[in-house]
């Protein structure tokens, strides 16, 4: 820990070696970490850059203060079934419905009203604002396009020019 | 099994829909809390080795857990829209756990709608059930009766300027079948010269002209100073009652939304009624009269009117929403070029510093190129679209035209023939249809925008203040301050303080210190009363805030905080603003108290100085010093300071703290500081960690206690020698 404090301080990144490390599912639900000698009983997984690289740069964290234990840099010379089992929990900490069709989008008092479908069904929300709420995700990278609703719920459209045309028209006023 | 709660969650482990709950039930063994999925239990824990459930917060979704002996359980997964009840669970869940009994209060009342249980559109107070569209104009209506008559008069006008439009045409087929055609009677008037009759004819086409357009002006300067005036009144309706909702009501609405309530939505409905209200009578009176005219005279034409109708009405509003999105989309673009100007203008030292002002031409250049592509489009869609679509509805003329020619030629299939002026007029009235039309379909859109303003105006009209205030008016004499179990945050799932106590005598000064988040500032706004606790109580002199008048508050307690706001206007004025009653040797009294005398009577003009936009600018401990002056005139029972000298060298803090203390005397002060020194005057320090009081007493007590106060003032303490041998070689 005290390694891990001066590391901080000079602005060093706690890579994780992954050869060391491996993660164990705890009964409750959630995933424990071995480094080495160093067991933690229970760790939160984040991603740093969700959108850019989701399958670098995860970060290992305690869940009670964010404190970081460790990066991964990357998953892809983990195991199988460690990776596996990264996956499943980052899994649990993005929820963003892919849409495939937009059915209806119409103001109505203030709001833009969206019927639209998605690969968990059908669904309908309301969306405060639509130029700051219908955005590129990645604008640099691909035509990724997130929506986000009242409540704070994502949706994805995984390539907007992909989009049928009917629903396309119906944000394309906002894709700019 | 007794079943004491139920929470609903939608999402499962593994990230997809479902209808699962939670239940607390109580058996022989003991109480548990379950979790169901839609196919049965799926976790069952017993709530007695349970500490505590936390929720948190992921991107798009948040999960429970259960902290238990046995370590950390995840119990569920939900969307964001169970958000809000979610926490309220957690709560009473956490309520449960410590204080062993259920919480029969869950506080959703301010989220849901008490008339149908629907959810209000959030942030706002307006159900999307029981809110019918037009019933927002209920208290517009009010604020716009004194005006209806005028509106009533200037559409009566409008009415008889249309009269005219319907007399013109009748007239000039007098003319043309009495006196131009072939074989025209030319004996209309009796024993009239035909030259007389057409001179009288003319002139009468001139003078309804004339006449109409002369009512018109007339109409529309009586609209145009009703609607002024209305907007005025809507204005100062919204403006007045923004100033009276309580601060958690207005902290719902953003800034920029209240704005655009005050200026847009009233714009928007005056707008309407000035102009729409009146072309609706125009168009509808014209309407009528042509359809009856051709209904009494030629039954069969309305055929050949309405023909074309569908294919217009089709075409217009394929028009107006093609249009519509395309310069909608343009107006996006602009403002987003505009809004990467106004930020690399503000931002323009860090885009220096940074040495990327090509970079941010470049991006300015992009925007405004992407700009003008769309609008080059777009005036040409404009350009070729608009003569097709006027095309289109003068088609339906054309059909008509033909028609009526045949039936002058004699072929007739819409009765009796027709005489050249009937064919004249005839066209004529059609053409008066017609032209309204587009903007009849734009009608919809219109009203619907209007309904919408009027319902987010009425909104706030509507607005029952939130933090009612009480009725104690007795004014607060000794400034005794007592927190009782108190517990608030500003979201429903975060606490920031925690069953907090606290008792601050009156005339005493406490000091209140802790790392940045610990609840120091909401503490002071809870004083303030900027919010109300979710929980326990704040009394002031043994009377609870709440019950207190909002005036006697106001007037016993000031504040000065570190960001200051400062209005636009003379530093006389803004010092004035906390007692518009004093004098000028108050005035001054207090600048000197507050170290800003001196540097305002350096500036040419004095106290008359204006700062804000386009005057003066005073740097950050100016400000913060004419706060303070202006917090010091106000000589208050109860005075707070959060940070207020923070942007201060420490000889001027020295200075003021001096001052301060002849000031605090027989007044009760808290005073937030990072700064340790600032808090040396204080009766007591109080630390403030996570939302709890850590550690309470005088300064040499607390050291004595090597607590956390301790390590706080030796951190200090470190820095200043650090600052100090860096400073010496110098020296």
């Amino acid at each position: 820990m005290e390694q891990h404090k001066e590391e901080t301080l000079q602005g060093q990144l706690h890579l994780l070696d992954p050869a060391t490390v491996t993660f164990t599912p705890t009964p409750g639900g959630y995933l424990s970490m071995t480094d080495g000698e160093n067991t933690y009983p229970r760790v939160k997984l984040c991603r740093a850059l969700p959108y850019y690289e989701p399958e670098k740069y995860i970060c290992v964290c305690n869940p009670e203060d964010g404190t970081e234990y460790g990066m991964i840099a990357d998953l892809a010379p983990l195991p199988e079934e460690q990776k596996a089992l990264i996956r499943q929990e980052l899994s649990r900490l993005y929820f963003m419905p892919t849409v495939t069709a937009i059915r209806s989008a119409k103001m109505k008092m203030g709001f833009m009203e969206f019927e639209v479908d998605t690969d968990l069904g059908p669904r309908s929300f309301r969306m405060r604002d639509p130029s700051r709420n219908i955005r590129w995700l990645t604008p640099a990278l691909d035509r990724r396009v997130q929506l986000t609703d009242c409540d704070g719920n994502r949706y994805l459209i995984p390539d907007a020019m992909a989009l049928d045309k009917k629903s396309r028209n119906k944000i394309d006023t906002y894709l700019v | 099994m007794e079943h004491l709660f139920t929470q609903a969650f939608d999402l499962t482990d593994g990230g997809t829909p479902c209808q699962g709950q939670m239940k607390l039930m109580r058996s022989a063994e003991g109480d548990f809390l379950k979790v169901f999925s839609e196919e049965g239990e799926i976790l069952s824990l017993p709530t007695a080795g349970m500490e505590e459930i936390l929720l948190t917060c992921n991107a798009g979704c948040g999960e429970l857990c259960a902290k238990t002996a046995e370590g950390d359980v995840r119990l569920c997964r939900f969307t964001m829209t169970h958000l809000e009840p979610m926490s309220e669970f957690v709560k009473a869940m956490n309520h449960y756990l410590t204080h062993d009994r259920l919480w029969q209060d869950p506080d959703t009342a301010g989220l849901y709608c008490p008339h149908c249980g629907a959810r209000y559109l959030p942030g706002t107070r307006i159900c999307p059930k029981c809110a019918r569209k037009l019933s927002g104009a209920k208290n517009i209506m009010k604020i716009a009766k004194p005006f209806l008559p005028g509106f009533l008069v200037a559409g009566l006008l409008i009415l008889l300027a249309n009269t005219f439009s319907l007399i013109i045409p009748a007239v000039n087929r007098q003319l043309i079948d009495g006196y131009l055609a072939d074989g025209a009677p030319r004996d209309l008037f009796g024993g009239l010269s035909p030259v007389g009759a057409v001179w009288l004819l003319v002139g009468a086409m001139f003078v309804c002209h004339l006449l109409k357009r002369l009512i018109t002006v007339f109409a529309s300067l009586i609209r145009n100073k009703n609607g002024t005036a209305f907007v005025y009144a809507m204005r100062k309706a919204v403006y007045g009652k923004i100033q009276d909702i309580s601060l958690t009501s207005a902290a719902r609405y953003t800034a920029g939304g209240l704005i655009n309530r005050v200026t847009g939505d009233s714009n928007r409905i005056a707008d309407f009624i000035q102009r729409e209200t009146v072309w609706i009578a125009e168009t509808a009176v014209l309407f009528v009269a042509v359809c009856v005219y051709f209904l009494v005279t030629r039954p069969l034409l309305m055929v050949f009117i309405f023909l074309p109708m569908p294919i217009v009405y089709v075409a217009t509003t394929r028009f107006w929403r093609l249009i519509r999105r395309r310069y909608n989309k343009q107006w996006i673009l602009s403002s987003r070029a505009n809004n990467i100007l106004h930020d690399i203008i503000k931002g323009i030292r860090v885009v220096k510093v940074f040495g990327k002002e090509d970079r941010e031409v470049e991006k300015f250049k992009k925007a405004n190129k992407d700009l003008a592509d769309l609008q080059r489009k777009n005036e040409l869609m404009w350009s070729v679209l608009s003569p097709a679509l006027n095309f289109t509805v003068g088609a339906g003329e054309f059909l008509l035209l033909y028609f009526g020619a045949q039936a002058v030629l004699g072929n007739s299939v819409i009765g009796d023939p027709m005489t050249v002026g009937e064919l004249i007029q005839t066209v004529s009235y059609a053409g008066l249809i017609y032209t309204p039309l587009h903007h009849l379909t734009q009608m919809p859109q219109s009203l619907g925008h209007a309904a919408t303003s009027a319902a987010r105006l009425n909104e706030i009209l509507s607005e029952e203040a939130e933090l009612t205030d009480g009725s104690v008016q007795k004014p607060i004499t000794c400034g005794k301050i007592e927190f009782h179990d108190v517990t608030f945050g500003y979201t429903s799932y975060e606490p920031v303080l925690k069953n907090m106590d606290l008792t601050v005598d009156a005339g005493e000064m406490i000091g209140i210190v802790g790392h940045s988040g610990a609840g120091k500032s909401t503490m002071i706004n809870l004083i303030l009363r900027l919010y109300d606790v979710n929980s326990g109580k704040i009394t002031i002199d043994g009377t609870d805030l709440r019950e207190f008048d909002k005036k006697t508050l106001s007037d016993a307690i000031g504040a000065v905080f570190q960001e200051t706001f400062l209005f636009e206007g003379p530093i006389y004025d803004n010092i004035l603003y906390a007692r518009p009653d004093a004098t000028p040797e108050m005035v001054f009294r207090a600048a000197k108290i507050a170290c800003c005398h001196e540097f305002i009577l350096k500036l040419p003009e004095g106290y008359n100085t204006r700062i804000g936009q386009n005057g003066h600018t005073l740097s950050g401990g100016e400000r913060q010093r004419v706060a303070i002056a202006r917090a010091v005139l106000k000589d208050p029972k109860i005075l707070i300071l959060d940070e207020a000298t923070a942007s201060l060298d420490t000889d001027t803090e020295a200075q003021i703290q001096q001052a301060l203390q002849y000031l605090v005397k027989d007044r009760t002060t808290i005073a937030i500081a990072h700064r340790l020194s600032t808090l040396r005057h204080a009766d007591r320090i109080v630390v403030v960690n996570k939302g709890k009081i850590a550690e309470q007493g005088p300064h040499s007590e607390l050291l004595k206690q090597k607590g956390q106060y301790y390590d706080l003032v030796m951190a200090q303490k470190q820095t200043t020698k650090m600052a100090k041998t860096e400073e010496s070689p110098n020296n």
